[in-house]
């Protein structure tokens, strides 16, 4: 990247920087209204529409709704929505499977829950053969970081 | 380098200014070991909110019927976001979540209400008289200030699906359905102020004075609760390790969560996770991997119904291109109601034999209402002699019910081109969605990445090749219970000259309580025989299986693969679990125990136990 490149990055960062701290202390943060944990601790939490109003677009409750695939494809709803998502999930929920060097992996972490689509579910080992060269790129999204990758290395050098 | 360090100050000062004018003024007593006493001991005290009345005579009339019945019932004035204020009516406290339960559930048998709202307990001097009565309680001049230095504008309400319920009158009131979210414990500044405001106007200026009291109090003793939460998982099996032979394993992990702060009210909090492991047959096979790890610990101040949001410590961060664990500081907040910035530094969470990198990135979104929102982001990692500069843009489109798009591309600001692009799109009708979804990576792009020595994946970086994805999800509710799910992906190159298709099919049937049942058949389909395999799989979870109420629960899984080219000399897998479990002690304590037995081209008979306590406080 050039420099005038980067320092133009740099100049919008700060400068956005300093607004968004004077907007912050100037009461203007009300954002998208959120509150920080979900009111009811009960009933299932991953149909949104089951409770609330979605025809109206003030918020896009359907776009959070759990399908059985969920697991394979939320990072699309995740991305720009870390917020939401710690609404009804602790961090440790997330860092479960996107921590660095989680230790046991999910499925065997939440053994028992077999409602889950685990992604390693059954014999992943020989598995990963085949879904490695078909896509490696879902690979590394996880065990591309260094400490993710040290289950890697006994194998993988 | 210098314009980094100049950057990291630059922002850990003002996020840290940012900290600082933002707290109450008296830390000391958020910091004293009391405060900490009478919020645990209210962590459990609840109470159920029955119904809610505009009109103060109302509420005493439906406290009078409920008295009839025996019920010992209070209002409080309350503000619900978007509704103004309202009368809320409360019967019980309860120490347990579960007593409560029972007892509305009784109650809804009897007829004497319709609707139930388990809460935090509003009237905490009513449960823990220890605490409100206890000379070691702290002074009200002292309370005063764990209120908001400035009274903050009410927050504007979330959609709420208007549902009713009858009140004896025969009166249909709007019972808030996305369950006021400003939570009954936490009356704000202006709250209180409209509260007295309110009563002065119908003549009880009196009873207003002393329930803004009481609310300060009420603010004061719960500045935050105390969660900890241990799992302990022992681990059984037998693996091959250096001496060739087959030995006995058994790790035990330990993982430990602490969480410290008021999760519906902000403020500051603390939150920690992290897990270690010892093999208690002293085997090699862990010899050469970490033994424990601090998954993130950190400082964070947030606010309800803002994005104003500060984060210090190690950390995940999740915004646009960035998917990173860091130690260091991010800070996002809103300008006005259409931007939010996320800003990020600090060093990347390295391996043990690695050197961290200085990272710093940010996400800036546009989003002219929640259901639109335009972002782009920037990571800037400094790997020494291998830098990793990315951007990239991410999007989310939301008309009604019926359309979703969404979509991140990212780009190499170092080879100048495209490492990935996804998008899915999501079509509901009725009781059909359809998503498509399209991904591609350019390796050379998308793998040059980081130091070389941490990524195992850097070979194919040297690579030309190009892989596009395209294909749909397909969900269909039959007839409840039964679920429908489908899928279809394709796999395309741009070198390698092959294309793959994947199907899968699930079904799933809800059952009362949680059960569940359902299948799955899965195949990928290479046109080589080395990139084909087929699943097949079917489970259950039984929930409550003595059918006492209890949160006992029976499920198990069986799992068959085969694969066209035999690997190892076998071409087929079969996995098997069975698993039991319980929660204890008003689901404090959950106890679970798993088998399973597995045969695959790496393990002829491998058999496996765990057995896990998980306590919750």
């Amino acid at each position: 990247m050039n420099k005038i490149t980067a320092r133009t990055f740099l100049l919008i960062f700060c400068s956005l920087l300093v607004a968004s701290v004077v907007a912050a202390q100037r009461g203007w943060a009300q954002g998208k209204n959120l509150p920080l944990a979900h009111p009811q601790e009960e009933g299932d939490l991953r149909k949104c529409s089951e409770c609330h109003e979605t025809e109206s677009n003030e918020f896009p409750f359907k776009r959070f709704e759990h399908t059985p695939f969920f697991g394979d494809t939320h990072r699309l709803t995740a991305v720009g929505s870390q917020r939401v998502c710690q609404i009804c999930h602790r961090t440790s929920f997330c860092a479960d499977c996107h921590g660095t060097g989680a230790g046991l992996r999910p499925s065997v972490k939440r053994h028992g829950d077999t409602r889950r689509l685990m992604p390693h579910r059954g014999d992943y080992l020989t598995r990963h053969r085949i879904d490695g060269r078909l896509n490696p790129g879902k690979c590394f999204r996880c065990h591309g970081r260094p400490k993710a990758a040290a289950s890697c290395k006994p194998c993988h050098g | 380098m210098l314009l980094r360090i100049l950057v990291f100050t630059l922002f850990s000062t003002l996020s840290s200014l940012a900290l600082i004018s933002s707290l109450p003024a008296d830390q000391d007593n958020f910091r004293s070991g009391e405060v900490r006493t009478i919020s645990s001991a209210n962590s459990t005290a609840v109470t159920i909110q029955v119904s809610s009345f505009k009109k103060q005579d109302e509420a005493e009339k439906e406290i009078v019927r409920l008295k009839s019945h025996g019920v010992d019932a209070k209002t409080r004035y309350e503000s619900v976001p978007g509704k103004g204020m309202w009368y809320r009516v409360y019967v019980g406290r309860f120490q347990k979540k579960s007593e409560a339960r029972t007892y509305a559930e009784s109650l809804k048998a009897k007829g004497i209400i319709t609707w139930s709202w388990i809460k935090p307990n509003v009237f905490p001097h009513a449960v823990v008289k220890t605490t409100a009565q206890s000379s070691s309680a702290p002074k009200l001049s002292s309370r005063k200030a764990f209120l908001p230095r400035s009274a903050p504008p009410a927050p504007p309400a979330l959609p709420q699906k208007q549902v009713h319920k009858k009140v004896e009158s025969g009166e249909k009131q709007p019972a808030p359905l996305v369950k006021q979210a400003v939570p009954a414990t936490a009356p704000t500044q202006q709250a209180l102020k409209q509260r007295s405001t309110a009563n002065a106007a119908s003549g009880q200026n009196q009873p207003a004075m002393q329930a803004a009291s009481t609310k300060r109090w009420t603010q004061f003793a719960l500045p935050g609760t105390f969660n900890f939460s241990s799992q302990t998982t022992l681990q059984a099996l037998q693996r091959d390790t250096s001496t060739g032979e087959d030995s006995m394993v058994l790790p035990l992990y330990e993982y430990i969560r602490l969480d410290y702060g008021n999760t519906e009210e902000g403020g500051l909090a603390f939150h920690a996770y992290g897990w270690g492991r010892s093999d208690l047959a002293d085997s090699a096979y862990f010899e050469d991997t970490s033994d424990g790890e601090l998954l993130f610990g950190y400082l964070e101040y947030s606010k309800p119904y803002s994005d104003l949001h500060l984060v210090l410590g190690r950390q995940l961060i999740f915004a646009g291109v960035t998917n990173d664990t860091v130690d260091g500081l991010r800070f996002s907040a809103g300008l006005g109601d259409m931007l939010t910035a996320t800003l990020f530094g600090g060093v990347t969470y390295a391996a043990d034999d690695a050197k961290a990198d200085t990272t710093y990135g940010s996400r800036i979104a546009f989003h002219p209402r929640p259901a639109y929102v335009v972002a782009i982001s920037y990571q800037d990692t400094a790997a020494e002699g291998d830098p990793d500069q990315r951007a990239g843009v991410d999007f989310s489109f939301n008309w009604s019910d019926w359309i979703t798009v969404q979509g991140l591309s990212s780009y190499n600001l170092d080879s100048g081109d495209w490492r990935e692009h996804q998008y899915s799109a999501a079509l509901r009708y009725k009781a059909i969605t359809l998503e498509p979804a399209y991904q591609f990576f350019s390796y050379k792009d998308y793998f040059d990445v980081g130091k070389e020595e941490n990524n195992l994946f850097h070979f194919l970086k040297d690579t030309d090749e190009q892989v596009a994805i395209a294909g749909a999800d397909f969900h269909y509710q039959w007839t409840f219970p039964v679920r429908l799910s489908g899928r279809y992906h394709q796999y395309t190159y741009s070198i390698r000259q092959e294309k793959a298709d994947y199907y899968a099919a699930l079904i799933g049937v809800d059952l009362s309580k949680g059960s569940q049942l359902g299948g799955e058949v899965g195949r990928m389909d290479g046109e080589s025989d080395d990139n084909i395999y087929a699943l097949y799989r079917i489970y259950f979870y039984w929930a409550d299986p003595l059918g006492f109420g209890s949160s006992a629960f029976v499920s198990g899984d069986a799992i068959f693969q085969n694969y066209d080219a035999p690997v190892y000399g076998k071409d087929y897998a079969s996995y098997f679990s069975l698993s039991g479990g319980m929660r204890l002690f008003d689901d404090r304590l959950e106890v679970k125990l798993t088998g399973t037995y597995s045969q695959d081209p790496y393990f002829d008979d491998n058999m496996e136990g765990l057995l896990t306590f998980r306590i919750d406080y």
